[in-house]
């Protein structure tokens, strides 16, 4: 699935480290998730949404695999 | 605009001292074999080297909360080493005469000196290739996301 993680983490100066201690995850899974090897739980991806400010089908795109 | 969301540093310190744990693991797993096929298994290196691996293991598993991703990796890993135990194990019957040729082969080879390949050298290597397959499997998931 494709996403637009990567930017968003971008646009607000963020490494990976800092997103994955905002999201309480490990940075290996913010890696995964931003290189589309792993697609988040729906609970992660609200919790990605909410942090972001955003719509989910903002940040993800499920019609790109 | 600097979205804003209280940190939760637990979950992700957790994991990545979880991903620490499984990393130290699969070395010292890959210590474990290379030792014991070099100095043999009542080597003390080889001793240490699998004390190491439980200890490692024992603070993976125990090691508190995990983060959705190295869960997926775990059961991946998992998954991996239960399906090689079905395998070896429901084919075993089947290599049974496989196996009986290869043990009377090795004890009659001059590198053997008369030493018998039991059944329990075969759950040995079956043990060995679980885990071999559950670190694959779970380094597998984690690097490259688990797909083929």
């Amino acid at each position: 699935m494709k996403n637009t993680l990567k930017v968003l983490r971008a646009m607000n100066n963020w490494s990976q480290a800092d997103l994955a201690e905002r999201l309480d995850v490990s940075r290996q899974a913010v890696n995964a998730i931003e290189t589309g090897k792993y697609d988040p739980s729906l609970p992660l991806a609200f919790k990605i949404a909410r942090l972001f400010g955003q719509n989910i089908e903002e940040i993800f795109d499920d019609e790109c695999e | 605009m600097t979205p804003s969301i209280n940190k939760g540093a637990t979950g992700a310190k957790a994991a990545k001292r979880y991903f620490l744990h499984i990393d130290i693991s699969t070395a010292l797993f890959v210590a474990t074999i290379a030792t014991k096929m070099t100095l043999g298994s009542a080597s003390a290196v080889t001793g240490l080297a699998a004390v190491g691996l439980l200890i490692a293991m024992g603070l993976a598993i125990t090691g508190g909360p995990r983060d959705e991703f190295a869960r997926h990796s775990w059961h991946r890993g998992t998954a991996a080493a239960f399906i090689t135990m079905l395998v070896l194990f429901v084919a075993l019957p089947f290599a049974a005469g496989f196996m009986d040729g290869f043990m009377e082969a090795m004890r009659d080879s001059p590198q053997a000196n008369g030493a018998f390949v039991t059944e329990d050298d075969y759950a040995d290597t079956a043990l060995f290739l679980a885990m071999a397959a559950f670190f694959a499997a779970f380094q597998w998931s984690r690097f490259a996301g688990g797909r083929m």
